[in-house]
């Protein structure tokens, strides 16, 4: 079962917002960088890492191999 | 959660926040934090029914009999010049409700935004709610 890829985006009262990729390991929750900054049209001032970026990432061909050896 | 980060829209930046601002120091100004003079005319609209004339970098209106003059300043943003002899506490005063009332306009505008964007991408809205703190928060699914 694939993990659920989310984004969460909160705006809040006076505007300002907050966006948050889950649901991604490793470093490719980066490559949604651009995107967010294309949706929300605005200036990225401050960027944390989470946990699950220092998680591996697994491969859709290894899930893949393994459920065929079941 | 992978990465998070936080987010200065446009509207809300000033256009030369890394230059020194040019300020003028007059006796009868207030600066502001609003910088969208189309949110600034929607906003005396909403509040006031105001009549506004002038646009662009400088317009006026009256409101409760007090000339209030909005012109941008060298960093993007507009402050409120005022000039007959009324208190200045009762100015800022209005000028804090116009603020306060052109956050909401921001929030709305950033909402709309992003709605259209992400629709725009192809981007799955999930869920939408409003917290107690008012924040408005988008939950889309990435899977496509």
């Amino acid at each position: 079962m694939s993990t659920e890829r989310k984004l969460i985006i909160s705006i809040d009262k006076d505007g300002n917002v907050t966006a948050e990729i889950n649901g991604v390991k490793g470093s490719s929750c980066k490559d949604y960088t651009k995107l967010v900054e294309q949706i929300i049209e605005g200036q990225i001032i401050n960027e944390t890492l989470t946990s699950e970026y220092y998680e591996q990432e697994v491969k859709t061909d290894d899930r893949s191999h393994l459920s065929n050896n079941l | 959660m992978s990465v998070r980060f936080d987010i200065r829209p446009l509207i809300t930046l000033g256009e030369t926040q890394w230059n020194e601002s040019v300020q003028k120091k007059e006796a009868f100004s207030i600066q502001t934090n609003m910088k969208s003079e189309g949110l600034i005319r929607n906003t005396l609209t909403k509040l006031y029914k105001a009549k506004i004339n002038g646009k662009g970098n400088v317009f006026e209106t009256v409101i409760y009999g007090c000339q209030l003059v909005f012109q941008m300043n060298g960093s993007g943003f507009y402050e409120v010049q005022y000039f007959y002899d009324v208190e200045s506490g009762d100015v800022r005063a209005l000028v804090d409700d116009i603020q306060a009332e052109y956050k909401g306009m921001v929030q709305d505008y950033v909402y709309n935004t992003i709605k259209a964007k992400a629709e725009e991408k192809g981007l799955v809205l999930e869920q939408e709610a409003v917290q107690k703190n008012q924040s408005i928060v988008l939950t889309f699914n990435l899977n496509g």
